[in-house]
């Protein structure tokens, strides 16, 4: 029998007798199901396996044994299924032998009989392995575990992937760079959409996305490679050649900055591919021609750090580190103290980082450390994994009362007010590739056997209760419909987002800060909504007091690094950054932003009117604006002028 | 670096195409006018790569003649990717006379293309292997694809 009870499915078409086995079952630790109808049942099982079935021998259009008959011509039908044939009418020996042999059923009951008749059928059914299915996924990430990959072998993983995330793709990247490739990586994504990038020895050379708008004109005079006067200048010619063609012959514009601009233009398109949801890819390895402006190791570094913090939310990066979560962390091959991942500020910002993985530990070890919250490990574990300085091992290491206490109180904080769907998404990457079968199992190997301290145990208990409930449910409606009926409600609580975040847009605009503020927070996973960390960087710089200026601006800062790159060559953008510079006491910086902002957009009112009020700060000689106090200064830029 | 090769072959109502190179943004499908025609036959077997803008303008090119009988021959590891993944690649009204299934064997890391014909090593629905594929020094080979995704194309045409 396996540890954690097994799915059986009872087809009976006596209501009251079907429920009190369902009962009894379950009583037993069991999942059972109860159909009343042969084609309810084949429906079930068009969709999900069982260990075993329960089947009365006299059923509403078709007998027991021709339901058998069909059950297993089914080609979702699995041969480690059992199934044990009921009967209360045809008791007679000959007719059970007939049967038996007929359908290969394990057995026969007589009905009535005692539900302790049933263990010889349930003990004789052996544990599912977990493993059974591979998982190309898993293993794609385990790639920097060789030291050496060949390009037959990365063509193979990616290969073996039918579809990945959107979020897999700095992965991709990331491989196909570190180990020299050359070739297209084709993206398509479930719009029929079709975008692609190409690799020179590991060089990005070009990315290809349908949408093409990446305003280069903008990036120009955003990175102060142009002035806002030349690219006006150079609209206005008309000759068909290509804008930065136009800029550098008329020698506004420098061929190296041109080449810079380009890369950056690659790092647009580059995060715009990275989406949330579901992507096919195929790799064409050909030799591919090296560009002036290619994006090397180094630089695609940078944009990994940047997506890591902008694009990837630390929902889906806690759900794809479950599956490694107990196993012990250690160091590839290209693993060097002074390797340029470690200076990136997610890993600067734990102490001793680097000093504990070389010493062997594991995630769910890092996350129980004082100091070390969840987005800062996971987000600095990714950009390790991505740059193949870290793989998992094999083993899962043991972790003691504490370290389990913990881990546990972690997973229960998770899963509350969380819906059952909720709660299997929350577990998706474990589960992933899986039978549901085996669900059940793979969360008791993740959260580990049961604990021996009482008070360990009843948190133990508590959360293996939330996840069983969740598989119920689960095993009630069909998955697909689920995944149906969640994508619908995304879509919809994103639009409902979108909305909102407009008219927080339009307070904004008007320096209603606190409407804004509540607004704003009424509105779910605002992180992962375009612009949402742009308006609340905005509103936190409007409500921003002395007191807490030095704390408030560092958090500033912190949601401006984590705007996505394609979402920052924009007019509000910049507005933002320039009241950020400003609040700093950074105000030519400021008059610089905010002139960009006007240049982008020339409409846009109140980028103008800051400039106005920064010059007439400027110019108030009496007034030392480094030396004021910082509430009249803010009340003075924001301070709406008469008239 | 291979670039973009093409011919076209007008045999009365038939036409028959000779694709080669690289099939990338450069790639220009306007010289190869299949509207009119009553049959396509498209021969790859020269063709090296193909990238998302090349992806692009095959779609729009095939998709400018959707009545006739296309007909894709030679195919390439490459372009069987394409026609199993991207919606549009191989129209339904296409069928794929042959194509190539990449074979390897392990130990001395040889690699060959073994081309796979309609009615001999497969058809709608069903592929039948061929006996033993060898290498040059006579090691058998295996095919180096996941075949459940490779031949999905021919599933998908029962």
């Amino acid at each position: 029998m396996t540890q954690y009870g097994l799915k059986i499915l009872i087809v009976e078409d006596d209501a009251s007798l079907g429920d009190v086995l369902k009962e009894a079952l379950t009583r037993k630790g069991h999942f059972p199901f109860h159909v009343l109808k042969p084609d309810e049942a084949l429906q079930l099982l068009m969709r999900q396996n069982f260990d075993l079935m329960l089947i009365d021998c006299l059923l509403p259009n078709m007998t027991g044994t021709e339901l058998v008959k069909k059950i297993k011509a089914e080609p979702n039908f699995s041969s480690l299924t059992k199934i044990v044939l009921m009967s209360g009418i045809y008791t007679d020996k000959s007719f059970q032998q007939e049967s038996l042999q007929e359908t290969g059923a394990s057995g026969f009951l007589k009905k009535p009989f005692k539900i302790e008749e049933l263990d010889i059928f349930l003990s004789s059914i052996k544990p599912k392995k977990a493993e059974t299915n591979e998982q190309p996924r898993k293993k794609l990430y385990e790639t920097f575990e060789k030291e050496k990959v060949s390009p037959r072998e990365k063509r193979k993983l990616i290969e073996s992937l039918e579809e990945v995330d959107g979020y897999d793709l700095p992965f991709i990247y990331s491989l196909l760079s570190e180990t020299k490739s050359s070739g297209h990586l084709n993206i398509f994504n479930s719009t029929g959409e079709v975008s692609g990038v190409s690799f020179s020895q590991g060089h990005i050379v070009g990315v290809d996305v349908e949408d093409q708008s990446t305003v280069l004109g903008h990036m120009l005079v955003q990175s102060g490679y142009i002035l806002p006067k030349d690219l006006q200048e150079i609209l206005q010619d008309k000759s068909p050649r290509k804008i930065g063609q136009k800029l550098i012959d008329s020698s506004k514009l420098s061929p190296h900055a041109f080449d810079l601009i380009l890369g950056e233009q690659m790092n647009v398109r580059l995060t715009r591919t990275i989406v949330d949801g579901q992507v096919k890819v195929n790799f064409v390895a050909t030799e591919v021609e090296n560009v002036p402006a290619a994006i090397d190791s180094e630089q695609l570094l940078i944009y990994l750090h940047d997506w890591v913090a902008s694009k990837l939310p630390i929902s889906w990066l806690e759900s794809l580190y479950l599956m490694w979560s107990g196993q012990k962390i250690l160091t590839t091959a290209a693993w060097k103290s002074d390797h340029p991942v470690m200076k990136t500020s997610f890993v600067k910002r734990l102490s001793q980082f680097p000093q504990r993985i070389e010493a062997g530990v594991s995630l769910n070890e890092l996350l129980s450390l004082d100091g070390y919250d969840s987005v800062s490990v996971h987000k600095a574990l990714h950009l390790m994994l991505l740059k193949g300085v870290i793989f998992f091992s094999a083993e899962k290491m043991v972790l003691d009362s504490i370290a389990q206490r913990k881990h546990l109180k972690k997973i229960q904080s998770q899963l509350q007010n969380k819906d059952n769907s909720e709660v299997l998404e929350l577990f998706q990457e474990l589960l992933k590739d899986k039978p549901d079968t085996v669900w059940l199992d793979e969360f008791i190997g993740f959260v580990g056997p049961a604990p021996q301290d009482p008070e360990v145990l009843k948190i133990w208990k508590n959360v293996k209760d939330r996840f069983e409930k969740a598989i119920r449910i689960h095993w009630d409606q069909s998955s697909q419909e689920i995944t149906k009926i969640r994508k619908i409600e995304k879509s919809q609580q994103k639009l409902a987002s979108l909305q909102k975040l407009d008219e927080v847009k339009t307070l904004l605009q008007l320096n209603q800060f606190s409407k804004a503020s509540d607004l704003i927070q009424s509105i779910k996973n605002i992180n992962d909504v375009p612009g949402g960390r742009l308006y609340k960087a905005w509103i936190q710089i409007g409500t921003m007091t002395a007191a807490k200026k030095t704390v408030e601006l560092k958090e500033v800062e912190l949601e401006l690094m984590q705007i996505p790159p394609d979402e920052r060559y924009d007019s509000f953008y910049l507005y933002v950054m320039g009241l950020y510079l400003k609040v700093k006491g950074d105000l030519s910086g400021a008059k610089k932003a905010f002139e960009k902002s006007l240049a982008i957009n020339p409409t846009f009112i109140v980028a103008k009117r800051e400039i106005t009020m920064l010059d007439s700060i400027v110019n108030q000689p009496k007034q030392d604006i480094f030396n004021m106090d910082l509430k009249d200064v803010v009340a003075g830029f924001f301070k709406k002028k008469a008239g | 670096m291979n670039k973009f090769q093409s011919k076209l072959n007008r045999q009365g109502t038939k036409v028959v195409v000779q694709l080669g190179g690289i099939i990338d943004e450069d790639a220009d499908f306007t010289a190869l006018a299949i509207q009119d025609a009553q049959e396509v036959h498209i021969d790859m077997d020269e063709i090296k790569s193909i990238n998302s803008c090349g992806i692009r303008e095959w779609i729009k090119w095939i998709g400018t003649n959707d009545k006739s009988k296309i007909v894709y021959s030679k195919c390439p590891k490459v372009i069987v990717d394409q026609m199993n993944m991207v919606d549009g690649f191989l129209p339904s009204s296409a069928t794929v006379e042959s194509f190539y299934v990449p074979y390897y064997n392990e130990d001395s890391g040889s690699e060959k293309n073994v081309l796979f014909r309609y009615g001999v090593e497969y058809k709608d629905g069903q592929v039948q292997y061929p006996a033993a594929v060898n290498d040059e020094s006579g090691q058998p080979m295996e095919m180096d694809i996941i075949e459940n995704k490779y031949f999905k194309f021919i599933k998908s045409k029962t």
